[in-house]
């Protein structure tokens, strides 16, 4: 087992520069989710990791060691591939046998190190199948097995998910983290999709156009967000553009640009005037006047109108009109507003955030 | 009432066209096979007078007369299957790098290298045979048996790198990038997988360059004549004179080109079932 | 976050130095090519231009025109005749395979391609005895009456050439054309008939226009093939007038050693070719470019 570290790794095609500066620390044992758009750079920073793309400037460290230039047949870093890439001309048990024979291991121990694996990915008695014959989720497992076997330092996963239907996707994401959690194997996870991220991963590096945006804890991403690409990645959210009017230390007072006063607790205030308010749907209340003896004392509750309302079951999706935003928010299914309805709403100050375009 | 008609009318013409397209397809065929077992056949009999395999006797070699003006086309076949053999051999120890590097590389220039292995099924190639039979004069080669390989190859090479070059391109990249993340060299992963993976394929395209050699005329018309004698040039001179000892020719030369025509329906079969793992 | 140590500075690019894998591969594929095929094709494009004593002139072409104008014009009347006659039954047989799906229409289906795979030698062979005045097509018709028995039909020119070439040729531009047809989709299809169209409606309007592409690519393929095509006009017309350019090469070299007049006729074979070439080349360069990029 080992850590893992980039500095400042470059990798360009052309004048484009595909990762631009990135850093990059994961602790021994930690799942690390690289999450960004298409195009972001994570592929590509995947594919330097692994040895498949030599970076043009900076280091990439395994253990402490300098691995940068190795070639991957030599790095010793497990690999599951988006379309698995299992070989199709060779069965189950050849595929996971493969490394392991060119490692010159005795042939008992090939066998019973395979068996042992595929129990695990719960495929005992599959030795004998070909790719063809099994089911996605299955080519995945085997696919995961195959890296699991060489008992790699370091595992990467190429949106490994992704090719599978949504109620095989769920289920495989827990079995992924406690998979990785049992063996204990540093991991880089790929993805694009923000839910997958938050559920897996230790930590979360937000990747766009070629630049880590924030790194830290599904949790602390999502509340924190750096600035506004990283809160509108991390799962819906409303924006309210406004100049800081006041900012004393851990509140400011800011002022809307269709005139709203608001209140945010925030612990460190941006040091510019121009900002974006992010409050996400949950973090604001529909404030019910004959419970509330509260509400004249607090601040950030402004009028509001419905402008629409969607049943979702569960909740209610509502679109409210605030002076000139329209800001989108779950409501319970108990009271229900109907559209045109004018409601009083509470914004919660301690979730909110000023954030930087 | 009214559709049955129309109903009937369409089957009839579908009947014609059938039995039109039966005539003209294997009339030509029937009338080889017919030339090939005539003894005897006088115009303006429908078929011959007297039938017997006395032409096969001669051509295979089994019997051996001088009365009937043909000989055994054991010694060509040999040859021609020989040439086949070898430029098979040599051409895909050539295309097979070609056909890798095209398909797994971005060659600059790669345009250039292109038209080149396309310009020979675009412009005539006589022309080229022609001014090889000078060079060959030249130094040597002419009415050789190395000589007739080289234009095989010409042949040969031309096809291969397109069938080798879809074949290596046809396979996801993925599955050497796998090979190597578990360990292997390019070495090894060119050798375990990807090669096992191009067989059907390049199988194919050794098969086809064999056929082709096989059937090549023209060239070794320019460059063999007349001391390599293949059979397609076997078969030339007799259609000259012989016109049974020709037709017996013609229909052995037949045989791989049918079987070719099985082989490459199975093998593209094989490959679509094989490629979806 | 982990520090950024801006004090260290970065290293130095790296540049993968040596040569690039594919050179060596391509190497002896492109020297073979070079040297077996683009040499003498120059060489027979310079040689066309100069005389006996090797200085330029334009003298094998007049010697060439004056011996051989004939045959020039009988070459281009055949290849562009037979082209035409070539792609049209291919079109109309295609989209009968296409249209219909009966039990007929599937075996005619298998059994047409047997002529794509029998090399021109032994067509021509098959010609020679199934077209020659007693062969086996001028029997069968006196027998059934069509023809006088004493004046059989003479084959051996351009009637018997154009029928050898469609023999050959007929089933190669369906495969090419059936190809571009099953790529249709059937509501295409479904949509016309349903709007009442009948079988030559569907032809024109759909198959066709939805497939110029395969339709060209066909054409060009058959046009190149028939104007280089060798074995076929020299077994089947050998010595006799009109003839085509190639057999006309074949008798400057084989009697002649003419090389100077050789090249020219080969030198006009190319520019008979030209077009049909240069669009060949165009869309299988792109064909094969796009295919790298989706790769």
């Amino acid at each position: 087992m080992a850590d893992l570290r980039l500095e400042n790794v470059v990798k360009q095609y052309g004048r484009v520069k595909a990762i631009n500066g990135l850093n990059l620390e994961v602790p021994d044992g930690k799942l690390v989710t690289i999450l960004g758009p298409s195009g972001c750079g994570k592929t590509t920073t995947l594919r330097c990791l692994s040895g498949f793309l030599v970076p043009e400037y900076g280091r990439i460290f395994v253990g402490g060691k300098d691995v940068t230039e190795i070639p991957p047949e030599r790095r010793g870093i497990g690999m599951v591939f988006q379309n698995y890439a299992l070989w199709p001309h060779m069965t189950v048990y050849k595929n996971l046998a493969f490394g392991l024979q060119l490692r010159k291991i005795h042939k008992a121990a090939i066998k019973s190190k395979v068996e042992q694996v595929l129990a695990t990915v719960r495929l005992s008695g599959y030795e004998d199948r070909y790719p063809r014959e099994l089911s996605g989720g299955q080519q995945q497992r085997v696919a995961l097995a195959r890296a699991l076997v060489l008992e790699p330092e370091i595992l990467l996963l190429d949106e490994p998910l992704s090719n599978l239907d949504a109620i095989l996707r769920e289920q495989m994401r827990f079995e992924l983290a406690q998979l990785q959690k049992r063996f204990g194997i540093t991991t880089i996870y790929v993805t694009h999709d923000q839910t997958e991220a938050m559920v897996i991963s230790d930590t979360v590096v937000l990747m766009n156009e070629g630049r880590s945006m924030q790194q830290g804890s599904p949790a602390d991403i999502y509340r924190n967000p750096a600035n506004k690409f990283v809160a509108g990645f991390m799962g819906m959210t409303n924006f309210l553009e406004a100049q800081i009017v006041e900012a004393l230390n851990g509140f400011a007072k800011v002022r809307t640009t269709d005139g709203l006063e608001l209140v945010v607790e925030q612990s460190v205030i941006p040091d510019q005037s121009d900002v974006c308010i992010m409050i996400r749907p949950e973090h604001i209340a529909f404030l019910n006047e004959t419970n509330d003896p509260r509400e004249n004392e607090e601040h950030n509750i402004c009028d509001a109108r419905v402008t629409r309302a969607t049943y979702l079951g569960g909740t209610v999706d509502y679109e409210l009109t605030i002076g000139e935003h329209r800001i989108r928010t779950l409501g319970d299914t108990q009271p229900r507003y109907q559209v045109n309805q004018e409601v009083r709403v509470r914004l919660d100050s301690e979730q909110m955030r000023l954030v930087c375009n | 009432m009214h559709s049955t008609r129309k109903r009937l009318i369409r089957l009839t013409m579908e009947l014609v066209l059938l039995v039109t397209v039966l005539l003209v397809l294997l009339g030509p065929v029937l009338s080889l096979v017919l030339w090939s077992i005539a003894e005897t056949w006088y115009w303006p009999h429908a078929l011959p007078q007297q039938i017997g395999l006395q032409y096969w006797h001669q051509a295979l070699g089994i019997h051996v007369s001088l009365a009937i003006g043909a000989v055994s086309i054991l010694p060509a076949l040999l040859l021609s299957i020989s040439i086949a053999l070898v430029t098979v051999l040599i051409s895909m120890a050539i295309t097979i790098p070609a056909g890798y590097a095209l398909s797994k590389y971005r060659v600059p220039l790669g345009g250039l290298v292109l038209f080149l292995f396309l310009m020979p099924n675009a412009f005539p190639q006589m022309p080229v045979f022609v001014n090889l039979l000078r060079i060959y004069t030249r130094i040597g080669l002419a009415g050789t048996v190395p000589g007739v390989v080289i234009v095989h190859m010409l042949v040969g090479i031309v096809f291969g790198v397109w069938i080798t070059s879809a074949t290596f391109k046809s396979i996801p990249p993925g599955l050497q990038d796998a090979a190597r993340s578990v360990g292997a060299t390019k070495l090894i992963t060119f050798w375990r997988i990807t090669l096992p993976l191009a067989a059907p394929g390049l199988l194919a395209s050794a098969v086809f360059v064999f056929i082709k050699s096989l059937e090549e005329f023209t060239g070794t018309f320019f460059v063999g004549l007349p001391f390599v004698t293949t059979l397609p040039m076997m078969l030339y001179s007799a259609s000259g004179y012989n016109m049974q000892f020709a037709s017996v020719i013609a229909l052995v030369m037949l045989v791989p080109s049918v079987l070719f025509m099985v082989l490459v329906q199975k093998l593209l079969r094989a490959e679509y079932v094989g490629g979806m793992g | 976050m982990p520090v950024i140590r801006t004090a260290v500075a970065p290293p130095a690019a790296r540049r993968r130095g040596g040569i690039p894998p594919y050179i060596p591969l391509l190497i002896p594929a492109v020297a073979f090519m070079l040297l077996v095929y683009a040499f003498p094709f120059l060489s027979s494009i310079v040689t066309s231009f100069l005389d006996q004593q090797g200085v330029p002139s334009l003298s094998n072409y007049r010697r060439t025109v004056d011996l051989y104008a004939r045959d020039i014009i009988f070459t281009l009347l055949v290849s562009v005749s037979n082209t035409a006659g070539t792609i049209l039954l291919a079109i109309a047989l295609a989209a009968y395979l296409r249209v219909r799906n009966s039990r007929m229409s599937r075996f005619i289906g298998h059994v047409y391609k047997l002529g794509i795979f029998i090399p021109f030698v032994v067509v021509a062979q098959m010609m020679r005895t199934f077209l020659a005045p007693h062969g086996l097509l001028n029997v069968t018709l006196a027998r059934t009456g069509f023809i006088d028995i004493d004046s059989p039909l003479q084959l051996f020119n351009f009637s018997g050439l154009t029928f050898g070439f469609m023999w050959k040729l007929v089933p190669f531009a369906i495969l090419i054309i059936y190809g571009g047809f099953q790529m249709i989709d059937n509501s295409y299809l479904e949509a016309a008939r349903s709007t009442g169209a009948g079988f030559f409606a569907m032809v024109a309007r759909i198959l066709v226009p939805m497939n110029k592409s395969s339709i060209l690519v066909a054409t060009v393929l058959v046009y190149a093939q028939i104007v280089s095509c060798f074995t076929l006009p020299y077994m089947l017309l050998g010595g006799r007038t009109p003839t085509t350019i190639t057999v006309d090469i074949a008798h400057r070299v084989t009697y002649f050693r003419d090389y100077g007049s050789a090249n020219s006729l080969g030198v006009i074979s190319y520019a008979l070719v030209l077009v049909a070439a240069a669009y060949y080349l165009k869309t299988s360069v792109r064909q094969y470019r796009q295919g790298a990029d989706n790769a």
